[in-house]
């Protein structure tokens, strides 16, 4: 079996494809590779030569299927309004049930399904976090509020600090909530990115919230997020973005902004703290989410929002989306260093984003680059505005 | 993949080709060939292999291996020309030049500019912008077009009718020749002695050399600009009034022409605020001195008025402004909300047979019952009318071939020409003859002979076979 069947419903909106070569102009991958291998054109003319029947599949085109970071910056500038993530998703699909997966990704679902996180981990470390917290955070009690850390943050050190600083910011609100603990399974997103179907996965987290009672589940992941909101079923209780609910508290006066951001170093300019904002691709562009952590930022005081070269809608990845990390790591730093470049010529002292992998992928790349310009939370950077409690 | 291509091009080529640019800048896998193997017009044509290198000397070493195995070499930029320009019809490399793009030097005082073929135009635009300068020539597809394939098309662009096209602005040319030889036509300097190689080799669609640096003429921003659309309810009096604001002897910056069909699909992909309810819209926009330039508007509302436009409106903010464009230059593109395929064609014709023409074409897509919409430099009588077409009917690209050929031909029989801007290539080669005697062309096969004599530079292109033999 070919399976053809799975990418054939996508011919027409293939065949929209006028092949004006536009989305170079938009596409991070290929920013930097400057291959038609890499665009959505080349994409779809190799997607399309499979169901003509004048292309084999083979290793080579299933990577230049996945080596892109599904951050539909090409839907969103194409004139002839090609559906780049449905032609996409359906090839990923296709590819993943006739076993053609890159090795990594393959890896990474075998992660996935036996340990139930992306790390391979002991699902129990999951709360290893919370370790040295003047802080109970808690698990598994019921509770209006659960707070779903993510793979991510909850796995990778370098990320700890987003949801140390967002429980802290909770609590300083008076915001009840519990988290699920161990019990909390990947959401699923890079599975699902990767053409897989996540059925257990959804079915047990929806369950272990479910059980909580919970009416809101809050995520800081935008992954997470957009998985919960638009992949899964509808649930009992409603998705919120952390930033969503830090706007709302702060528009609550639940939680007040006292001070500038204690993040000048010496010898730095005076007046504001040039902060910008990077749009996360799942946050911003898939799910429509970019007032919020804007409007934090803004309500903090001694703190100037510029805006990058791309922004909103036209955000430019950070180079960490879809699987590209893990099919090419050395391609996802060069992307990511060239959103930093864009930070740079605005000037700005500090990137504040909203995504733990975003902010990795770009610190990481900060880092590489010896470039001594913070990336962080916006949660991370409001609670450094807040009075330290009594 | 075209007989014998293949057998020209064995691993020990390949292997010096890797040692050239490096193996990872050497593509042969067939996905990787197919992604090669096409532009933005219909046409196709797999390379054998496809190369991408990131200098002047490797451009130099790659043509001289080519040279000396006699293998067809297609120059390539973006890949967006309309004509099956840059497609590997009869195989072998393609040399892409998508890495050099760098820019070499910014020299503001004499308002020069030298920079490599693989740069996007809007790059340089961008690059300029601090200055305060700009680059005149501006296709529509800027953004993804290089200036190495904007000197090999000589493109055109709305602001042209104003200040000319690419050729007007492109004073040097740092070429590859066949045999890997690396000349330097031209300079900063306004001319210079000799035969205008460099006119020469603007538009010559990638058949004479490689192009891998150009050297361009700045200009100032304009001081002040003003972008009116002026809204008909007839194709006839928007056409009139486009003939009538030349023959005052206005010359906005642009005057561009959208009719109703265009102005749906653009709608739909940009919400850039054209009425759809309209037949058809004109796009003019006046730069320079603010001085005067209120007078000159009002002379041209006035005009419009009088071709019984419904109204004219003034964009109020530079956002409104940059709608508009994003729109006009999205045109193409978004045809594909209508149909999956286009042909353009690209005919110019005297600008007071603008209306007779417009009359004509939509004749021939009610006869052949195509949809045909038009967006276009009409301030230039620069047509492009679309034919659009769903590519899986039955026999439907001979019809439009058909119709196409008509077009061409109602162009030249209206004392116009069968392209305006986006070259021969392969889809109008059969034109050729309506334009160019067998002389005028067999004087061309001899320029081509004198810079190419063993047809090796984009072979198949521009020029029709001819029986005519060539001087030896
Ligand atoms: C939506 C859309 C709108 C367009 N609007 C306009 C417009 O307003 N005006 C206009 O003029 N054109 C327009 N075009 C056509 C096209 O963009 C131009 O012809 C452009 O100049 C091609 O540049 P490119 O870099 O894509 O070249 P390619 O398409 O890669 O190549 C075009 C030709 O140039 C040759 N070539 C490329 N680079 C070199 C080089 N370095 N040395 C020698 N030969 C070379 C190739 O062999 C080929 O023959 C449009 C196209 C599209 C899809
Ligand atoms: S911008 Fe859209 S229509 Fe143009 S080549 Fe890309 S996907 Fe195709
Ligand atoms: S989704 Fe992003 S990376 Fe992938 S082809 Fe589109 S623009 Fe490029």
């Amino acid at each position: 079996m070919d399976f053809k069947e799975l990418l054939a419903p996508y011919m027409d909106e293939m065949l929209r494809c006028t092949r004006c070569g536009f989305c170079q102009a938009a596409c991070p991958t290929y920013d930097a590779l400057r291959m038609e291998s890499a665009v959505a054109r080349g994409k779809i003319q190799l997607l399309l030569s499979v169901l003509n029947g004048r292309l084999d599949l083979s290793p080579k085109l299933s990577y230049y299927v996945y080596r892109c970071l599904d951050c539909r910056l090409c839907q969103q500038t194409c004139l002839s309004g090609v559906r780049t993530d449905e032609i996409f998703e359906g090839a990923r699909r296709w590819l993943a049930h006739v076993d053609a997966l890159p090795a990594p990704l393959r890896a990474l679902e075998e992660r996935v399904f036996t340990s139930h996180n992306i790390a391979g981990e002991d699902n129990t470390h999951r709360t290893l976090w919370q370790e040295n917290m003047n802080l109970e955070v808690p698990a598994g009690q019921p509770a209006e509020a659960v707070f779903f850390v993510g793979c991510v943050a909850s796995l990778y050190p370098m990320v700890y600090s987003i949801p140390q600083a967002f429980v802290q910011v909770l609590q300083r609100a008076g915001v009840t909530f519990t988290t699920l603990g161990g019990e909390e399974w990947c959401c699923g997103y890079p599975l699902i990115s990767a053409g897989r179907d996540v059925e257990p996965l959804i079915e047990h987290n929806i369950r272990a919230v479910e059980a909580l009672g919970a009416r809101w589940l809050i995520t800081s992941c935008p992954s997470c997020y957009h998985t919960w909101k638009l992949k899964y079923p509808p649930a009992s209780f409603q998705v919120v973005h952390a930033t969503e609910l830090l706007a709302a508290l702060i528009d609550e006066g639940r939680i007040v902004p006292a001070h500038p951001p204690a993040l000048r170093r010496a010898g730095d300019t005076a007046g504001p703290l040039r902060v910008t904002y990077h749009d996360p691709c799942d946050l911003g562009r898939k799910s429509g989410v970019y007032d919020a952590p804007r409007h934090v930022i803004t309500s903090l005081p001694g703190v100037e929002l510029v805006e990058m070269s791309t922004h909103h809608a036209l955000a430019t990845c950070c180079g960490g989306g879809g699987n590209l990390e893990s099919i090419d790591p050395e391609l996802s730093a060069q992307i990511a260093g060239r959103r930093l470049a864009q930070a740079q010529r605005v000037k700005a002292e500090v990137i504040v984003t909203a995504c733990q992998q975003c902010q990795r992928t770009l610190g990481m790349a900060a880092r590489r680059q010896r470039l001594r310009m913070p990336v962080m939370d916006v949660a991370e950077l409001l609670l450094s505005t807040l009075e330290e409690p009594a | 993949m075209p007989a014998g291509s293949s057998a020209m091009i064995d691993e020990s080529i390949l292997h010096a080709l890797r040692e050239i640019v490096g193996p990872e800048h050497v593509l042969t896998d067939p996905e990787d060939l197919l992604l090669y193997a096409y532009d933005a017009s219909i046409h196709s044509g797999r390379p054998d292999v496809v190369v991408f290198p990131e200098s002047t000397e490797q451009v130099s070493r790659i043509m001289a291996l080519a040279h000396a195995h006699r293998i067809p070499v297609i120059p390539r930029g973006g890949g967006t020309n309309l004509s099956g320009g840059s497609v590997a019809s009869q195989g072998g490399i393609v040399l892409t030049l998508s890495r050099m793009t760098k820019v070499r030097e910014i020299d503001i005082p004499n308002q020069r500019a030298v920079v490599e073929a693989g740069l996007y135009n809007l790059a340089l635009q961008e690059i300029l912008a601090p200055y305060g300068y700009l680059y005149a020539p501006d296709p529509a597809s800027q953004k993804v077009s290089t200036l190495g394939g904007n000197v090999a098309e000589n493109a055109g662009g709305p602001h042209c009718l104003k200040y000319g096209v690419t050729t007007n602005h492109v004073l040097g040319l740092e070429v590859v020749l066949y045999d890997g030889r690396v000349i330097q036509l031209g300079g900063k300097a306004f001319d210079t002695p000799g035969y205008d190689l460099v006119g020469l080799l603007v538009g010559s669609e990638g058949t004479l050399g490689v192009v891998t640096a150009v050297t361009v003429r700045l200009l100032h921003v304009p001081e002040a600009i003003k972008t009116m659309l002026a809204i008909f309810d007839d194709l006839d009096g928007a056409s009139q009034a486009v003939s009538d604001i030349i023959a005052a002897g206005i010359v906005p910056a642009t005057l561009e022409m959208m009719d109703q069909l265009m102005m749906r699909a653009v709608e739909e992909a940009t919400h850039a605020g054209y009425p759809t309810d309209a037949e058809a819209v004109l796009i003019i926009e006046l730069d320079g001195l603010k001085d005067g330039m209120e007078e000159i508007a009002e002379q041209i509302v006035e005009i419009c008025r009088r071709n019984r436009a419904r109204a004219v409106q003034v964009a109020r903010s530079a956002e409104e402004r940059d709608k508009l464009w994003a729109g006009r230059r999205g045109a193409f593109g978004a045809t594909g909300r209508i149909k999956p395929a286009y042909l353009v064609n690209d005919g110019t014709v005297p600008r007071t047979a603008l209306p007779q023409v417009l009359r004509q074409v939509r004749e021939i897509g009610q006869r052949y019952g195509l949809p045909i919409g038009n967006v276009f430099h009409a301030g230039d009588g620069n047509l492009h009318p679309l034919i659009l077409f769903d590519p899986r009917e039955e026999g439907i690209l001979e019809l439009v071939e058909r119709a196409g050929a008509e077009i061409m031909r109602i162009c030249v029989e209206a004392g116009g020409t069968i392209t305006g801007e986006h070259g021969i290539g392969l889809e109008k080669i059969h034109g050729m003859p309506l334009i160019a005697s067998p002389a005028a062309i067999q004087a061309m096969r001899w320029v081509k002979e004198a810079f190419d004599p063993i047809d090796l530079l984009n072979p198949g292109k521009v020029l029709p076979q001819t029986s005519v033999g060539v001087p030896s």
